[in-house]
């Protein structure tokens, strides 16, 4: 991708950034509370007339617009405000959860790979046959099953019956063989979870792919059959395939943060859940404007990718 | 063969029938599924409990009936709402064209692209009383319902507008609508009667596979206590406590992710089996 069309889309998701953060910045203001009335709440000794003078010395008594404004050049300057309930600079709060999120997803993208990938270049060589309809009834049901309702079945079965894996995330833990057992379960829940949607979407592509002239053309040359599914079919489903993935980003963090919330993962999701049931406006404003930055990079890097993987894109011509 | 086809829908049809019947259950047993009776707390299935007791001493069975009703009543009315929403933008956007269509595009892929549940947990966090809403409306006991609801609604029309406008455009160009406004017709009825009809199979599709997302995203949002609020029951909400009670009684988790299992299950059988017969690279096997 040149630098031609790169700089237009990076304008364009910056500007996507701009109006989240003022339609978030809105809508947290209308949330329960506001910080003067949390900060008073443990002082019996504050008077109206107080609450209404430290609103003036705060700013909360101006307008939206000019709030918003002067929330905004402090975040340009790097200043992105307190979090009232860590008492920590929200970057710095928003720091460590985002490796760790990144660490749950990471692990478990790569098992979920691992699986899906024989799985569903499987079914597709097999369809319509048994293997196939077996395959796509346990996608179905992978895809109608919630995914914190599995992590508490498998909570109830690994910690509470068999006591073989600790129940919530221990990622402080000293020692090493406790951090990585309290890592099994949410990898776990969120792998089985995910899985299907990716075995299905692979299955579809696949069998497009096989139908294609130039699979018909290797076959007729000779070459054996697994060379014709991996190098042939597999090579040319695999451009769709990563914009979907990458696509989808955005519905596997909210998976994460259900794991993450059943689990006590130290993660994004976690964060943000804390952050809103705890009034922690700024928090959670922040938090979200991450993960939605995170996301719209990772669709940015589809396109990237996509160029890349296509060889008909990359060619120059117009896929 | 055709049992199987209908199995599902069957299974779908007989729980929205069980749990709307669950007050004439409940008078016909004598027992008040709100009553707290913490003197008969985690009690086992019995003649009078058939599936035993909850943390309140509240039956669970007819718990999970007045949960499904929720539940279930959530996920029809929010698929109702995002098919409607997501058909009127999609098929604007298409007939309208130009700006307007660039425009209505734009915002459906941005709200594909965000994480939808972080954003739902931001939006159901939200306080009513400061939208205008008054108070003792804001604290009514179905207000949860409606807001939940319409929240997801919001967040899950984008699909079916994308196709809503794919259709449309192919529909635009066809000769039928070309000679209805060659006769006059205004856009309005040219929308309303040539082209929605038109559409309509490939959006009930779409809604029959929105509406187990839909459940699944209610169940979730229930679960993390920012859904539907108790003592209104949800099978979301009901496994709220999940985690204190699995060390003595695990059943009581069970059954309601059984029924949302079981439920988007069917759904998703349904939708997928319409959609094969409605896919045209399907027919060749016929």
């Amino acid at each position: 991708m040149t630098p031609d069309i790169l700089l237009p889309r990076l304008l364009q998701a910056f500007l996507t950034l701009l109006i989240l953060s003022f339609l978030v910045y809105t809508l947290i203001g209308l949330m329960p509370g506001d910080p003067v009335d949390l900060m008073i709440a443990g002082n019996p000794n504050m008077t109206a007339e107080d609450a209404a003078r430290l609103r003036e010395i705060h700013g909360l008594d101006r307008p939206l617009l000019l709030r918003y404004g002067s929330w905004l050049a402090a975040a340009a300057a790097g200043d992105l405000g307190y979090s009232r309930l860590y008492g920590l600079p929200v970057l710095e709060v928003i720091g460590p959860r985002v490796i760790n999120t990144v660490l749950l997803m990471g692990i478990s993208l790569l098992l979920t790979v691992a699986v899906a990938v024989p799985l569903g270049v499987f079914a597709a060589c097999r369809k319509n046959r048994a293997a196939d309809r077996i395959i796509g009834f346990f996608c179905l049901a992978g895809i109608s099953l919630p995914a914190f309702w599995l992590g508490l079945l498998l909570m109830a079965l690994f910690s509470v019956k068999l006591g073989w894996l600790p129940a919530g995330a221990a990622l402080e833990s000293a020692d090493v063989k406790i951090r990585a057992l309290s890592m099994v379960m949410p990898v776990m829940t969120l792998t089985l979870a995910g899985m299907a949607i990716y075995i299905r979407h692979l299955r579809s592509a696949m069998i497009d792919a096989l139908r294609a002239d130039h699979i018909r053309t290797a076959r007729a040359k000779g070459c054996s059959e697994p060379r014709v599914v991996w190098n042939h079919a597999f090579r040319a489903a695999l451009p769709p395939l990563v914009t979907i993935f990458m696509l989808d980003l955005g519905t596997l963090v909210g998976g994460a943060m259900t794991v993450e919330t059943v689990f006590a993962w130290p993660g994004m999701g976690k964060l943000m859940f804390d952050a809103v049931m705890g009034n922690d406006y700024n928090l959670a404003l922040c938090g979200f404007l991450v993960l939605a930055a995170c996301v719209l990079a990772a669709n940015m890097l589809a396109d990237i990718l996509y160029t890349v993987l296509d060889a008909r894109v990359a060619a120059g011509g117009k896929a | 063969m055709k049992l199987r086809r209908f199995l599902p829908l069957g299974i779908i049809f007989f729980l929205t029938l069980l749990c709307f019947c669950a007050p004439l259950i409940e008078s016909a047993r004598g027992i008040d599924s709100n009553m707290a009776d913490l003197g008969s707390r985690f009690l086992p299935p019995s003649a009078t409990y058939w599936l035993g007791t909850d943390e309140l001493g509240r039956d669970v069975f007819l718990r999970l009936l007045y949960g499904g009703q929720v539940s279930l009543g959530v996920a029809f009315l929010a698929a109702l709402a995002a098919g409607s929403l997501g058909t009127l933008i999609g098929m604007t956007a298409g007939y309208a064209g130009g700006k307007t269509d660039a425009v209505l595009m734009r915002l459906t892929d941005l709200l594909i692209a965000l994480p939808a549940l972080p954003l739902l947990i931001i939006l159901a966090a939200l306080d009513l009383e400061k939208l205008g809403v008054s108070a003792d409306m804001a604290q009514a006991k179905y207000v949860s319902l409606y807001k939940i609801a319409l929240l997801i609604a919001l967040l899950s029309w984008t699909t079916l507008a994308r196709l809503a406008r794919a259709r449309t455009l192919v529909l635009r160009q066809s000769d039928f609508v070309r000679a209805a406004r060659a006769l006059g017709v205004g856009h309005g009825r040219i929308l309303l009667r040539h082209i929605l009809p038109n559409i309509m199979n490939t959006v009930s599709v779409a809604v029959t596979l929105a509406v187990g997302g839909i459940i699944l995203m209610e169940s979730v949002l229930s679960f993390l206590g920012l859904g539907i609020q108790p003592p209104l029951p949800s099978w979301g909400n009901m496994l709220t406590h999940a985690e204190d009670q699995m060390w003595e009684n695990a059943q009581l988790m069970v059954y309601p992710g059984m029924l949302i299992f079981i439920s988007v299950l069917c759904f998703n059988f349904t939708g997928d089996a319409l959609q094969d017969r409605l896919d045209p690279r399907n027919l060749e096997r016929k």
